[in-house]
């Protein structure tokens, strides 16, 4: 993320806050010219994304998550950061699209609408830190 | 969230507003179900008052359709562009009777 994120903002790790979130996003990507359907899309893996934690990494104890969003060079640069213990990427993964059972989807969805995702080296005293990239064109 | 429900002949017509997430899927879900156990012949999902769905929205509605048993229907309708998406990135659209109305859904 090149210089200071456009948005960068601690949140409640509840499911009451995801509107909340939702709305700084779509804000903060409006904010760097991002066309709507992008915005959406951001805006929908973000939520899926916190859902996440707020499921599994915290397993509904509570905690928080950072959310940073960020332009560089023809991309839009999401990081969300957790206090959680720290995850292990390998067992997020999809599920078959039938599966009834909450949280594959999720991470069907944000495999499919962005355009890069993967877990980075956390900040000192943070659990984990999920970055996703979406390629927004000549915006930066 | 709030749950609109009509009945039109047959059918049981439910009409979620605003928006269905994580932290409103359970009374979605509840509302779904209820229907769908009450034993009505067709059972729509109307979309048009919606603007946000996340995967927790999606979840329920395939619980709903997975209930449902032949000769009795599920059908979906009304819904707005980015809500089509939604359904679209997950695979559902290919699943599940999706149409653009509910004039559409009653007559399908």
């Amino acid at each position: 993320m090149n210089g200071p994120p456009l948005l960068d903002r601690r949140f409640a790790a509840r499911p009451d806050r995801l509107r909340d979130i939702r709305s700084a996003v779509a804000e903060a990507a409006g904010r760097l010219g991002c066309a709507d359907r992008i915005v959406q899309d951001v805006v929908l893996a973000v939520d899926e994304a916190c859902q996440n934690i707020i499921r599994h990494a915290y397993r509904g104890l509570g905690g928080d998550i950072v959310v940073q969003l960020g332009g560089e060079p023809g991309r839009l640069v999401v990081r969300l950061i957790d206090f959680a213990p720290p995850v292990e990427p390998a067992r997020i993964v999809p599920r078959a699209l039938d599966d009834l059972r909450p949280g594959g989807l999720g991470t069907h969805f944000i495999r499919t609408v962005m355009d890069d995702v993967a877990f980075l080296p956390p900040p000192p005293g943070a659990g984990n830190l999920l970055q996703m990239v979406k390629w927004i064109g000549g915006a930066s | 969230m709030e749950i609109k429900e009509e009945a039109i002949g047959e059918a049981v017509v439910l009409i979620p507003q605003s928006r269905v997430d994580s932290a409103t899927a359970k009374v979605f879900e509840g509302k779904v179900v209820a229907v769908v156990n009450s034993g009505a012949p067709r059972v729509i999902i109307d979309f048009s008052d919606l603007d946000y769905i996340s995967s927790a929205g999606l979840r329920v509605v395939l619980v709903g359709a997975k209930m449902t048993r032949a000769p009795r229907k599920f059908a979906l309708c009304g819904m707005k562009p980015q809500i089509r998406e939604i359904f679209d990135v997950s695979g559902f659209s290919k699943i599940l009777a999706i149409h653009p109305d509910r004039d559409t859904a009653l007559s399908a």
